[in-house]
């Protein structure tokens, strides 16, 4: 019997915290199951898309489901980002289910100032 | 099944305002719901011998997890401990800093020597085998 506990047409939204320090933005995602080859980063113009798979546990081939309160689906979520961020900078690490990313804001061009000469 | 057919639909429903929205370039797109933990969310398998139970705890230093056994019964505590907050600017906050305390009463009585806990990508697995005792004692019959 399958141990097999996903469904296929699950995906959940996954908890964030986000979080500005020194101009660098963190977003802390929790994603339990998920391992680095699963995760999908993507930054297109002003959208960040966050996408995952969870794992499967493997199991002994007879083995019984006996209580379920969680399942194990994809993760999935997009945000839009209001500030110019830095496309070659963005550093992204998963521990123990949580995937760390930060995105570094693209400084602000300084306004040019024009000096006004008496003639 | 008659209702799947109307939750795929609802799904679609859902795909499709997520685009109208990504269309008009939204601000942020929120979603209406989160996996937002319970008290440590667990799930349980096993065969004849053994179990597992699986907890999910993303985040959590091992030193922060204590299982303990009383009979039948698993006591599971974890605890995900606050990151320094001070120069951080929140935005958002959706992952819970708590302790969650579990008591998970199996149907059996577990072998404490043969237990084995271990932390895998924010999921915790408890292997508990069963107690060898009810095993049937055969019993010969002497001839006075």
């Amino acid at each position: 019997m399958s141990t097999d506990i996903k469904d296929d047409t699950m995906i959940f939204v996954p908890d964030t915290d986000v979080y500005e320090e020194d101009n660098i933005i963190t977003l802390v995602v929790d994603l339990p199951g998920v391992d680095e080859n699963s995760v999908d980063v993507q930054l297109d113009k002003n959208q960040l898309q966050i996408s995952a798979k969870a794992e499967k546990s493997q199991f002994k081939k007879d083995y019984k489901i006996q209580h379920t309160e969680y399942y194990t689906g994809d993760f999935k979520r997009t945000w839009a980002i209001k500030e110019a961020l830095d496309p070659e900078k963005i550093d992204a690490q998963i521990k123990d289910g949580v995937l760390t990313l930060q995105l570094h804001k693209l400084k602000k061009d300084t306004a040019k100032k024009i000096e006004v000469r008496s003639a | 099944m008659f209702f799947t057919k109307d939750l795929h639909s609802i799904n679609n429903l859902q795909e499709e305002m997520s685009k109208i929205f990504d269309h008009l370039n939204f601000q942020f797109i929120q979603p209406t719901t989160t996996r937002s933990q319970k008290n440590l969310p667990v799930n349980i398998q096993g065969n004849k011998e053994e179990a597992i139970v699986s907890v999910e705890a993303p985040g959590v230093n091992i030193d922060d997890i204590e299982i303990s056994i009383d009979k039948n019964i698993l006591n599971i505590n974890v605890s995900r401990k606050e990151q320094e907050m001070d120069s951080k600017k929140y935005y958002l906050k959706e992952r819970k800093i708590d302790s969650w305390k579990r008591a998970i009463q199996l149907g059996f009585d577990i072998n404490e020597e043969k237990v084995d806990a271990n932390y895998k990508k924010g999921i915790l697995y408890i292997h508990v085998a069963k107690q060898e005792q009810s095993v049937p004692k055969k019993i010969i019959v002497k001839k006075v």
